[in-house]
């Protein structure tokens, strides 16, 4: 899934790409220019996949920060710290909000906009492959509900076969 | 834990009008007693409410080229570094690497940095691209580097907000930072 720069977080508010409201700025309600949104022009660095959505079990890690200051007062707390968590320790996407001890409804909005926009990148997370998209994953609670598909020839798939008989 | 940030940066970069921008109250100097190379220091100091019950103390630190001595001792006893970089002086990428030089030879442990671009609006025609090098790119981390309007408290709260969740992820999670590379 793209995102796109009409996303928006939870309760509404402006996410990436979309200016937040400020007093003192005349030019509030104007979009960011998307090609702009990080300070050093790093996005897409090497590595990055913006626009291919992620699982919640696979390691995200920071690439370039995103511009704070466009964001909405109240959620540049949260966004700064999904970030340096990210960046001083790669998580797996659904236990960031366990770390941060944040819903995870405000969680994965934030991660599936970051990681659309290039500043995440996915790393490699010691499970088995699986490109299953993030849309299949419940999130109410962040945990996967779906096991991650065993590859048909791996040692644990020929191990849960014998298993069965 | 009271944090204590360190505004850093060369004259005119912004440190005073950051430090107005978003303290409670009206900015004060603050004694600092003698420090290294025994000269007395004053800083200029104000008070952020960053909503975590105790509040954040923001120092203007003195630009180094006065105060060489001084300024180890002034970052060991901060918790984090704000440096600001004047985007329209004459060399500001040059600036940073400098700062960042200072900063790694300190032989304490590491502070989270994050660097504020002010006066990007006096040089709209230099891009911030030229800050690429001096950020590091083998850092353990990216370098957080905003352009940022001194003036305007969201701007500089942004900065300040980005520094104390890094010092919240690295006592936590560990991580030396980007200070201690070059």
């Amino acid at each position: 899934m793209r995102t796109t720069d009409t996303d928006t977080v939870a309760g509404g508010r402006p996410a990436w790409g979309r200016r937040a409201a400020r007093d003192d700025d005349p030019g509030a309600a104007s979009t960011l220019p998307l090609e702009a949104p990080s300070a050093l022009d790093l996005v897409p660095p090497r590595g990055a996949q913006p626009g291919r959505e992620f699982a919640p079990h696979r390691m995200l890690r920071l690439l370039a920060w995103p511009e704070m200051r466009y964001l909405a007062p109240d959620q540049v707390a949260r966004h700064a710290r999904i970030c340096a968590l990210l960046a001083v320790r790669p998580s797996v996407a659904y236990l960031v909000h366990r770390r941060l001890g944040l819903a995870p409804d405000v969680v994965m909005p934030v991660l599936r906009a970051l990681h659309g926009r290039g500043f995440l990148e996915v790393v490699a997370d010691g499970l088995e492959a699986d490109d299953q998209p993030l849309s299949a994953y419940p999130d109410d609670d962040g945990l996967p509900r779906v096991a991650p598909p065993a590859r048909a020839g791996s040692r644990w798939a020929r191990l849960a076969r014998k298993v069965r008989g | 834990m009271q944090e204590r940030v360190l505004l850093a940066g060369r004259a005119g970069a912004g440190k005073s009008a950051a430090i107005k921008a978003v303290s409670a109250i009206a900015p004060t100097l603050t004694d600092a007693g003698h420090v290294a190379g025994g000269a007395a220091l004053e800083l200029e100091t104000g008070v952020m409410d960053i909503g975590r019950g105790a509040p954040l103390m923001l120092y203007g630190a003195p630009s180094p080229e006065r105060f060489d001595a001084a300024w180890e001792e002034l970052v060991d006893r901060c918790t984090g570094v704000l440096l600001l970089v004047d985007h329209s002086a004459a060399g500001p990428a040059e600036a940073l690497r400098g700062y960042r030089k200072l900063l790694a030879r300190r032989r304490g442990a590491p502070r989270p940095l994050v660097v504020g671009v002010t006066h990007t609006d006096i040089a709209p025609h230099r891009p911030m691209t030229i800050y690429r090098a001096a950020a590091g790119r083998d850092d353990v981390y990216p370098l957080p580097l905003f352009a940022m309007d001194a003036r305007k408290p969201l701007d500089v709260r942004a900065g300040v907000l980005t520094l104390v969740a890094l010092l919240e992820m690295q006592r936590r999670f560990g991580g030396a930072g980007t200070l201690d590379r070059d």
